[in-house]
This record gives structure tokens, C-alpha cells and sequence, in this order.
């Protein structure tokens, strides 16, 4: 019985209860290089207080003396367990610290809450079924906020950097004041069930916010898109390298025709000649900048030139992309074409189906334009273009598209809209060889 | 005023050619005088910088369009020059003697017109505008397209141009005024640079003709977009 009363008494002490809340975030933690150190370093924080009262009050009931001495200041008691928490875990920054550091107090103090309202509603009990049940309630409720805000959460420190830079001295603040209040109440006031489930509800309020459960989905939601779409476009870009690597073998075989025509007799020349004809056609729509990515995605494009009779120039100096990564050439050219034969494909004027490309340097500077014209009336949004397609979240995301691949690598978005005619320019700091 | 030449072997294509030409210069009241020449080597043999922007064609008897472009490019780097050509294989490579752009056949109006209007802009860029300094032993004659940039020190402004550094007294927010126009802006408090110059990038400052010039925080973003519209217009 001895041992079972010792351990619901453990389990039910507040530094033990305040350390289980910040291991929830078991997942997202990394252990200090140390450790058995750092394990040996929580262990310590546990038990001292235990052995602490066993080596000084042998004697005494254990639940008279830890919540006497060591359970009244809780505030000691809240920043040894920071301090503990810092040095068990690694946590890049301060407010790295404090993410997961403030929700482990609040939830702690949740349990406190539910526990003390427990306790009114059965006060006969004994000391050690009240552990139980505070142990109960422990165990209930970290398993509810584990699953409504902690498993779901976003591993890496990325995370906690994007919040708000003002939410973590909000969430501080809040916590700080429920927590005051809490103590405040409990030495001046009696019992009321409406205070401590008001405390509850601050509680519960204070770790939505922090979470930002509402805040991140939308933004979650639009890089999800984005990298679909990126994605989607790595997959095309694989079917179009296989293609044109057909294409060179075609034009190799051709070649050997082309030898062995003068073997023929007249007539099997004739038609020899007009297969090849229609095969050499086909492969003059490629062109060649030095760059294969580049030069994949304009054969691509090659027929949506033929399909919407678009006028399409281009002068690309292609070895100048090679800092690139595929994938985001094919997207920010992909992109940007895509807008532009958007913009030409509902002209009437066929003439006016003009398309430039340009991709230029000059010093370490490259700079990528592709020019169009444009009869729509063009609404702008944050100085991009808003799409005047039906399906806006979808389309919209060309240009962000753009965006991100421009901030990836340093580089710089300039539109201009001028005189009927579209200019997009998007420009990249090339390395230095040094 | 715009001087063209227009560099091509089949009449009619430079008749197509001309008649784009006088269809602008009708809609738009500019004042255009083409000169024609029917292949490369007569284009170059007598050439004396009097054009603005040039028209060739690729494919020539005696001298193709791209020998032709890199003759020219030897004596004048910098002059507009469109290509007007089906052979995009070669066209594409037009960034090798600084070609804007290049027309395709049949010649539209419209492809035309675009790639007109960039030249256009681009010897607007180009004009040779000067201003006359205060120094030491009288006045000076300042090229714009010559100056690099103004560098502010304490009461004195310090032109750096091609042909050396001169000082003279003044404020440079009066000029700021006057020089926003001919793409110059201040990148930071104390230099106001020629986004003609710049010839890199850097984290934090800018390669402006030889001299690495600081960039202000502030002034950042802005300054890049404004170097990327400058480029966007024909590098030179």
C-alpha cells in the first residue's frame, strides 16, 4: 500500500505533473548530445523534493510536508523545471523555448484546475484515491490536448520561427496573469466552481491561440498547393526528357537514312525523301539554348505556339541557368509562359499573339523577361496580377509560383504593364567565381 | 528623331519592313529616316555610328547577318540591333552580339511593333544627355552615359565617371530630381548611382563600373526592382 500511495503521490505532486506536460512534446524535442545526463538531470528534478523530505522529515506524513515547504512556491517551482527542460533538450532559440515551454505550464495548469474542481465534488475521498484521481484526470487530459494540439504539430524548429513574433510574449503574458489570478484566488477567496472553470476556459483559449490553430491552415493549405503543383511539373518535366531524348534518337536514325538514300533507285528515293521531310519538320520545332531543362520546356510549349498561333521569339543564353535546379527552371519558365499564353490566346487579332523571351546577362547579373501582349483588363493584387480565370486559387499560384522560385535564389520580380503590352521580369545575382 | 538601317537582301521583305515603319511613325508622330542595305559587307564597310537602331536580316549573300553583327558589335558595342530571320536556331543565340530581339517572317505589325518599341526605349536610354559641373578650374562637361555615379561627402559631391573623379560643390537631392528620369537612384544616402553601370549584385552593395557601392537596407528592395526594369529593357 506504502508504494502505491508513494507513487499516485509522485504522479500527483506538482514538478512532476509540470514535467509530464512538457515531455508531451516528446516528438518535437531533440535530447542534448548528453544523454544520460540529461535523463539523469529530469530524474534528479523528480526525486529530489522526494528525498529531500525523506532525509530531513523521516517522520512526517509525506503529503504534510512537499505540499507545505516545496508545494506553496510554485513559481520556484515553474523555473526549475524551465531550467531543467533548457538543459535536458535542445532548443535553438529563446522563443524556441518558450513554444513549448509556456503550453507545458498552461497545461499543467489545466490539470490543477480539473483536479481542485475533482476534489469539491468528492472531498471525502482518501489522500490516496484523490492521487488517483488526479492521476486519472492526468492522463485524460494530456491525451486530449495531445491529440487536439500536439500530434498534429509541425516537426522542426521552422515551425515555432513562423509564428507571429508577437505571440509568444502574448501567450507569456496570458499565462503569467491566469496563473497569478489562480494563486491570488486560492489564498483569498473560497472555493467557487465558476472561478476555477473560468481558468480552465483561459486555459483552454490560451493554447488555441498559441497553436494558431486558425491561423496556419489557410497558409498550410497554399504551400500544400504549391508543392502539388510543383510536383505535378517535376512528373511532366520526367515524360518530356524522355521524349526529347527519342527525338535524338530519331534524328540520329534519320542521319543513316539519309546515307543510304544514295543507294536507291529514283522512286525508292522519292518516298524516302518525303518520310524524312515530315520527320525533320517535326524535330525543327526544337531549339537549342545550352540549357536541356529549357530547352525541354519550349518544345513543350512549341505546340500550344501551333495550337493558339502564337508568334513566339526567343533569345536565351541557356548555360547561364545552370545555377538553377531543374525543377525550378521548368516551373518559373513553365510559369511564366503559361501567364503569357494566357494572357495572348483570347486576343482575336491573330497578329497580335506575340510572345518574347529573354534570358540575358550582363556582369553577374541575369536577367529573364518574357514581354506579351494583353487585351484583358488586368487587376492587380499586391503589385501581381490577379487571374481572371474562374478556378483563382488554383491559377493564382503561377505567379507565387514565381515568387517562391525568385526568393529561393535571391533573385527579383519587376511587372510592367505598359502600353499594352505585359513585362515580366524576373532577375537572380549570379555566383561570384572568386 | 530615329535613324534605322535596315540590313536586307530580299526587296520584299524590306519593303514589308518599311511599311511598318511609316505605319508607326503615322500613329505615333515620330520622326523615322531608314536607310536600306542590301547585304552585309556594303553595311559595314562605310558604317559611321549614324544609326540608332539597326535591322538584319540572317540570311545574306556575301556576309550573313551573324558575321555581320559581330563586325559591327567590334566597332560599336551598343547600338539597338534586331535580327529579322526564320532561322531561330541562329537567332537564339542572338545574346552573343547584344541583338534585342529578332522578327520573325511573314512580318507581322504587331511583332514588329513590340520589339520596335523596346529599341525604341532603349536608344531612349541611350541618348547621350550631359550636364555641366562646377569644378575647380571652371566648368566640365558631364556624359551621363559616361557618369558611374555621385558619391556624396560632407558638403562636396564627387562625380566618378569613365574619365575620372571630379568634385564640386552641391546637394544631391537637387540632382536626384533632375537624374531620376535618366535612370539614375539613390541607393543609399550618400550615392546616387547610374543603374546603366551596374555590373553586379551583391549581398550588400553593387559593382557600379569599378567601385563597389553599399546598398541601405531600407532601399533594398526597391533598388533591385528598379535594376531589373532597367535590365528588362536590352542590356548593353
Amino acid at each position: 500500500m506504502k508504494a502505491l500511495e508513494l507513487i499516485l503521490m509522485f504522479s500527483g505532486s506538482f514538478h512532476v505533473q509540470l514535467a509530464a506536460a512538457g515531455l508531451l512534446f516528446w516528438r518535437h524535442l531533440k535530447l542534448r548530445s548528453g544523454r544520460w545526463a540529461a535523463l539523469g538531470l529530469m530524474g534528479a528534478y523528480c526525486a529530489l523534493p522526494f528525498l529531500f523530505q525523506l532525509l530531513y522529515f523521516p517522520s512526517a506524513q509525506a503529503q504534510d510536508v512537499i505540499p507545505g515547504i516545496w508545494g506553496q512556491s510554485y513559481y520556484l517551482i515553474a523555473v526549475a523545471f524551465g531550467v531543467v527542460y533548457w538543459f535536458c533538450f535542445q532548443f535553438s532559440t529563446l522563443q524556441e523555448f518558450l513554444f513549448y515551454y509556456i503550453p507545458a505550464i498552461i497545461i499543467q495548469h489545466s490539470l490543477y484546475d480539473l483536479s481542485s474542481i475533482a476534489d469539491h465534488v468528492w472531498p471525502a475521498l482518501p489522500g490516496w484515491a484523490a492521487n488517483g484521481l488526479h492521476l486519472l484526470l492526468l492522463l485524460l487530459l494530456y491525451l486530449i490536448v495531445d491529440i487536439l494540439f500536439i500530434w498534429r504539430l509541425p516537426k522542426g524548429s521552422g515551425f515555432s520561427s513562423i509564428q507571429n513574433s508577437y505571440l509568444i510574449p502574448f501567450t507569456f503574458f496570458a499565462a503569467f496573469l491566469v496563473y497569478g489570478l489562480s494563486v491570488w484566488t486560492r489564498a483569498n477567496e473560497t472555493f467557487t466552481y465558476g472561478a476555477y472553470l473560468f481558468d480552465l476556459i483561459c486555459c483552454a483559449l490560451t493554447l488555441v491561440v498559441h497553436f494558431g490553430k486558425f491561423t496556419q491552415s489557410k497558409l498550410e493549405r497554399e504551400k500544400e498547393l504549391i508543392l502539388q503543383i510543383l510536383q505535378g511539373e517535376q512528373e511532366k518535366h520526367q515524360l518530356s526528357t524522355q521524349t526529347i531524348e527519342m527525338i535524338n534518337r530519331k534524328s540520329h536514325d534519320l542521319k543513316y537514312q539519309i546515307a543510304s538514300l544514295k543507294n536507291m533507285s529514283q522512286s525508292e528515293q522519292l518516298s524516302s525523301l518525303s518520310q524524312l521531310e515530315n520527320a525533320v519538320n517535326f524535330y525543327d520545332n526544337t531549339v537549342k539554348t545550352n540549357n536541356e531543362t529549357l530547352d525541354v520546356l519550349l518544345y513543350e510549349r512549341s505546340f500550344a505556339w501551333e495550337k493558339y498561333h502564337i508568334n513566339f521569339t526567343c533569345i536565351a543564353d541557356g548555360s547561364k541557368l545552370n545555377f538553377m535546379m531543374p525543377e525550378d527552371i521548368y516551373s518559373l519558365f513553365g510559369n511564366a509562359l503559361d501567364n503569357a499564353i494566357e494572357s495572348v490566346q483570347t486576343i482575336d487579332d491573330i497578329e497580335k499573339r506575340v510572345v518574347s523571351l529573354s534570358v540575358t546577362a550582363k556582369g553577374n547579373i541575369l536577367v529573364i523577361t518574357v514581354s506579351n501582349y494583353y487585351n484583358q483588363d488586368l487587376r492587380f493584387d499586391g503589385g501581381f496580377p490577379v487571374t481572371t480565370k474562374q478556378d483563382k486559387e488554383y491559377h493564382g499560384f503561377g505567379i507565387k509560383s514565381i515568387q517562391y522560385i525568385a526568393q529561393k535564389y535571391g533573385g527579383t520580380i519587376s511587372i510592367q504593364p505598359q502600353d499594352g503590352i505585359f513585362k515580366l521580369t524576373v532577375m537572380f545575382p549570379l555566383e561570384q567565381e572568386s | 528623331m530615329i535613324r534605322l538601317a535596315i540590313v536586307e537582301d530580299e526587296d520584299s521583305n524590306a519593303e514589308i519592313l518599311s511599311g511598318h515603319i511609316q505605319r508607326y511613325a503615322a500613329q505615333t508622330g515620330e520622326k523615322i529616316i531608314s536607310t536600306r542595305f542590301s547585304n552585309g559587307v556594303d553595311f559595314i564597310s562605310d558604317y559611321s555610328f549614324s544609326f540608332d537602331i539597326i535591322f538584319m536580316d540572317i540570311k545574306m549573300p556575301y556576309m550573313d547577318g551573324m558575321t555581320a553583327a559581330k563586325k559591327l558589335r567590334e566597332i560599336d558595342p551598343e547600338v539597338a540591333l534586331i535580327f529579322v530571320t526564320n532561322l531561330k536556331q541562329y537567332a537564339i543565340h542572338g545574346y552573343e552580339v547584344n541583338a534585342l530581339d529578332y522578327i520573325v517572317k511573314p512580318l507581322s505589325y504587331y511583332d514588329f511593333e513590340m520589339k520596335f518599341v523596346k529599341a525604341l526605349r532603349y536608344v531612349n536610354e541611350h541618348q547621350s544627355t550631359s550636364t555641366f559641373i562646377d569644378i575647380e578650374d571652371g566648368k566640365k562637361k558631364i556624359l551621363l552615359s559616361k557618369l558611374y555615379y555621385i558619391e556624396v561627402r560632407g558638403r562636396k559631391l564627387y562625380f566618378h565617371t569613365e574619365e575620372g573623379c571630379f568634385e564640386t560643390r552641391g546637394q544631391l537631392s537637387a540632382l536626384e530630381e533632375q537624374l531620376r528620369e535618366k535612370r539614375f537612384i539613390r541607393c543609399d544616402n550618400s550615392y546616387l548611382i547610374n543603374l546603366r553601370h551596374v555590373m553586379e549584385i551583391h549581398k550588400n552593395d553593387l559593382l557600379v563600373g569599378e567601385d563597389l557601392i553599399p546598398v541601405s537596407r531600407r532601399k533594398k528592395a526597391e533598388v533591385m526592382v528598379k535594376i531589373a526594369e532597367y535590365l528588362s529593357g536590352g542590356i548593353s
